[in-house]
């Protein structure tokens, strides 16, 4: 026992020492409860990034007294997924960030548990797809892209990230919209936006998919031209025609949000959603959205929860239709 | 003229006080977080992310920068002093570098890491400084078949890694390249070889089997077969500091190595491995101690560390001119200029020159922080083989098994760690190299996707690959590398059997 | 070349086993679906190749252990000749209850006991050195990461 002793008293003292060293954030006098956020991703993603805002925005406004981050990555998000499911039964402060990239995840990796197993707290942010090609291309709008595909399906190259990711979604749902069929396009999986960026910029692709924010630095600078942005309507900041202007029936939005754990009480689920509605709306919250450039997209309780019941429907049907889940 | 005026302000803004300390605290971390395995560089960065949320960016992201170089001074000394690769960058090194500290002779053979990272990077800095925007070009000229190509050549070369039987060297990558095929199928998105286990979907992480089968494996098989009553590793002979002779043996390799691994830090996927295994591959060749390989040659230690450093300046060239990043830790350095609001990219140039120049003077301190660090550490580092053999190991499996627990707090890691490391003591009881094992994974996944896209863009047309120019250059120069030693040998038996005929007469 | 009288047992089951995992390899390559797309290359050639890889090396070793045994062996009968099998036994173990009790105990206490059966695996004998190091160690290591970088590992039993 003695040396467990004399190892509390030294980790005391680190704790102290390393307290100031790591700027872990004021502590805050008022006790409201403690909270566990699940990241299902490594750190540094998008769903890292989110699990992170989202613990200083809730300390940041004293509506959390500790909250805890925790790293669960793998397979698209489902490891994490499956954790929160089997490990925080009727836990009212676990929560998980979680979002469109999941659902689809839950299809391809043939996942035992769904998003249907958890309780939907709030959609926070989103962002919308653009397809690019290099200032150099041929293809000037939307309306040349499909001349071209329509000319020769094969020939153009559509390059975004992993098969069954948020990309190939949106390429298979432009694909469907403009009477081609969705399994049949030439789609190339890069393992990274980056990696995206590159092939487009060096013109090996036709033509380019990934989050708005990948590509904008080189939009503005005029070496990339957005042929379409998947908004419903056009963007404030964002100088690009949407596919419906042109066309396409298509709208996308690669939302990310705030799950709870299953088997909570009802008394309890309200509470979260106060909680994150609270954080949602406050200034420390709007600053973060500010500074990241996402997307403010609240959504929130039984709006949100028949919506994450929507996405699974249309995410099952579309990665049915690409091909992407076998047997 | 303007460039050098550029960087002069950037010096004034790198040498204010809160910046020089931030940029020592960063290389000072990054070594830290280089020398323990299974933690790296790009874990350390995202982690401090939130915490520097509120810091000046100049400052966080000259830190950043410091974490990502400092690692990868730091990766090296544990491969030389204990066969366990703090990085995945610095697998070659474990090789050369562990048998010369066998030999007695650690201390050389840190201080050549240490010199030839120090050279290594301050080229690189340099070549970053005036050249990027033309270096940024052509590696935008490589695409997927391009990349097959470089993973030909890459193969081909390998078989300097083979070790001392091509049968068991064969069979070492053969078992990498499997180990590369579990996993999700990124083209297709189908599981491969996962067995019905959703862990396995995102395949083996390349630290988990780096430490299982150097870390857990030798530790296994140091503690069964050589664990004799002598208490520690190996001790010093002669001086720990690098003689003449030395020095003449590493200069080249020096400048080789960065040759290599510059250009492979600024294509994306290019990363930091592959150019020290053709850094080790062209050593070999080119020496005349080429019997030492296997044995503790320096060559093989200055080559491919001064490559990996070398390729960590390289990834810094198309991050900042394009907002491109070429590998996961400039991914995550990328993450902090837009927690910043900054989007690196040809604006950045125009928009935050300071910030830019002041990071990229930085790096010309950092360089030199780095080497007046680890030169005198390496009599501190040495004195670590003098711990006693129990300590050393338990201590080097607490930091294994947490590198491998952190990566997503589960126990499978520490099953699978385990399981490798089982596999790392059997292939070393049975004289099997484990550097292939890592080679094959490596290389196996990304030239199968590659070859894979090529087809895909080419529409299946493998003739791709030798019409586009590059490619067809990179496969001419490897039929060069295949044919040429043998065509040489040919020539010099002929010439022999020749004088064999004339001199009885 | 030396030629042995007998036949190396372990470089013949190595053997054995690299063929058979060549076998398994080829044999699960048919249970993925092909998909060729517009490649003409699907998912499976890769696969196919590695298998019949492995399977050519497996021949090639198991024809060398049964003809005087595996080529360019270093002399090391010496090393080999009296394993510790009480040290792999303690290595192994301390690794495996790390696993088993990381997350019920916690992190610090579970490096603690990993700490201390691996140095006795090694032959240490001095157990309240050992403990003392290892707790020192492990809290060190805990708290630097959880508290300085915000990695979280888990507290087990001194976590409320």
């Amino acid at each position: 026992m003695r040396h467990n002793d004399i190892g509390a008293g030294l980790g005391r003292a680190l704790r102290t020492v390393l307290a100031g060293l790591a700027l872990a954030g004021a502590t805050t006098l008022a006790c409201a409860a403690d909270y566990k956020i699940l990241v299902p991703a490594a750190p540094g993603g998008g769903y890292d990034q989110l699990g992170r805002a989202v613990q200083a925005a809730l300390q940041a406004n004293k509506l959390a007294d500790r909250v805890q981050v925790n790293n669960v990555a793998g397979a698209g998000g489902t490891i994490g997924l499956a954790q929160l499911i089997n490990s925080s039964k009727g836990d009212g402060g676990a929560l998980m960030a979680s979002g469109k990239g999941m659902v689809s995840a839950v299809f391809i990796n043939k996942s035992p548990v769904t998003l249907a197993n958890v309780t939907p707290i709030a959609r926070l942010t989103g962002e919308y797809e653009v397809l690019v090609v290099p200032a150099s291309s041929p293809l000037k709008n939307m309306a040349d892209l499909v001349a071209a595909y329509k000319a020769n399906p094969a020939a153009v190259s559509w390059a975004g990230g992993f098969a069954g990711g948020v990309d190939q979604l949106t390429a298979g749902m432009i694909v469907q919209a403009i009477g081609g069929e969705a399994g049949k396009f030439n789609y190339v999986a890069f393992g990274s936006g980056g990696e995206v960026l590159a092939q487009v910029l060096g013109g090996h692709v036709t033509v380019g998919l990934g989050g708005f924010n990948e590509f904008a630095g080189q939009i503005k600078a005029g070496k990339l031209r957005a042929l379409a942005v998947t908004a419903p309507a056009r963007v404030p900041d964002i100088d690009v025609p949407t596919l419906k202007e042109q066309g396409i029936a298509v709208e996308f939005v690669n939302w990310r949000g705030i799950m709870a754990a299953p088997g909570i009480s009802d008394a309890q689920r309200d509470e979260l959603v106060k909680t994150v509605t609270q954080m949602a709306k406050s200034d420390a919250w709007k600053a973060t959205l500010a500074k990241n450039e996402w997307v403010d997209m609240l959504m929130t309780g039984d709006e949100f929860r028949q919506y994450v019941e929507a996405e699974q429907k249309t995410v099952l049907k579309l990665v049915n239709d690409l091909g992407l889940v076998k047997r | 003229m303007e460039t050098l005026n550029a960087l002069l302000s950037g010096f004034a803004v790198a040498l204010t006080l809160q910046n020089l300390l931030l940029g020592f605290v960063g290389v000072t971390l990054g070594t830290a977080v280089g020398v323990l395995p299974g933690v790296g560089p790009a874990l350390t960065v995202a982690l401090l992310l939130p915490a520097t949320a509120s810091f000046d960016p100049t400052g966080a992201l000259i830190m950043f920068a410091g974490i990502y170089y400092g690692a990868m001074f730091g990766g090296s000394t544990t491969s030389i002093l204990l066969n366990t690769p703090g990085e995945s960058a610095t697998i070659v090194t474990a090789m050369e570098g562990n048998m010369m500290a066998k030999r007695g002779r650690a201390g050389p053979a840190l201080a050549t890491s240490a010199i030839g990272s120090f050279v290594a990077g301050t080229i690189g800095t340099v070549l970053l400084t005036f050249v990027s925007p033309f270096a940024v070009d052509v590696a935008l000229k490589f695409g997927p078949a391009e990349y097959f190509s470089v993973m030909v050549l890459a193969f081909v070369t390998v078989s300097a890694v083979l070790g001392s039987s091509p049968a068991r060297g064969l069979a070492a990558l053969f078992i990498g390249l499997t180990i590369g095929l579990i996993g999700l199928d990124s083209q297709t998105g189908q599981a491969r070889f996962t067995l019905g286990v959703p862990e396995l979907l995102d395949g083996l992480d390349i630290v988990v089997v780096a430490v299982g089968l150097f870390a857990v494996g030798e530790t296994l098989y140091v503690a069964t077969y050589l664990n004799r009553g002598v208490d520690t590793i190996e001790q010093m002979k002669g001086s720990i500091w690098m003689s003449k002779d030395d020095w003449k043996r590493s200069w080249k390799p020096w400048l080789r190595g960065t040759a290599f691994g510059f250009p492979f830090g600024c294509i994306p996927a290019g990363g930091a491995e592959i150019p020290t295994f053709l850094s080790y591959a062209t050593e070999k060749k080119l020496s005349q101690h080429s019997a030492e390989f296997g044995k503790g040659a320096i060559e093989g230690v200055a080559g491919p560390e001064a490559a990996n450093n070398a390729s960590a300046s390289g990834t810094l060239m198309p991050l900042l001119t394009l907002g491109l990043p070429t590998t996961a830790t400039a991914a995550i350095i990328l993450a902090a200029f837009q927690q910043y609001g900054l989007q690196p990219g040809p604006l950045l140039f125009d928009t935050q020159p300071e910030l830019i120049w002041g990071l990229i003077a930085s790096m010309y301190i950092g360089n030199v922080i780095l080497l007046a660090l680890n030169l005198p550490l390496v009599g501190v580092w040495v004195k670590l083989l003098s711990i006693p053999r129990p300590l050393l190991y338990a201590g080097i499996l607490i930091f294994a098994t947490m590198g491998a627990y952190g990566i997503r707090n589960s126990w499978f890691d520490l099953a699978l760690l385990y399981g490798i490391g089982l596999l790392g003591f059997v292939m070393r009881r049975y004289d099997i190299p484990v550097a292939p094992v890592l080679v094959g994974l490596i290389l196996g996944p990304l030239s199968e996707q590659q070859f894979r896209r090529a087809l895909a863009i080419s529409q299946g047309d493998l003739s791709i690959f030798v019409t586009q120019p590059i490619s067809a250059t990179v496969l001419a120069i490897t039929a060069l590398v295949v044919i040429v030693p043998q065509a040489w040998r040919l020539v010099r038996r002929m010439q022999a059997d020749a004088i064999g005929h004339h001199s009885p007469i | 070349m030396s030629t042995r009288a007998r036949t190396d047992v372990g470089e013949l089951l190595i053997s054995l086993a690299l063929l058979a995992l060549g076998g398994f390899v080829v044999f699960e390559t048919q249970g993925i679906a092909e998909t060729q797309g517009y490649s003409q290359v699907g998912p499976r050639l890769f696969p196919y190749l590695i298998g019949t890889g492995l399977t050519l090396c497996g021949t090639w070793l198991a024809w060398q252990a049964l003809s005087g045994g595996w080529r360019a062996m270093p002399d090391e009968a010496g090393t080999h000749a009296a394993p510790d099998r009480t040290g792999f036994v303690l290595i192994s173990a301390g690794v495996v209850l790390h696993m088993v009790l990381i997350g019920w105990a916690g992190f610090i206490l579970a490096s603690t006991l990993l700490f201390v059966l691996v140095a006795r695996g090694f032959g240490s004998t001095k157990p309240v050195r050992d403990v003392a190091i290892a707790a020192v160690l492990s809290t060190a290591v805990y708290f630097l990461f959880t508290q300085a970088l915000g990695l979280s590992l888990p507290a087990g039993l001194f976590g409320g």
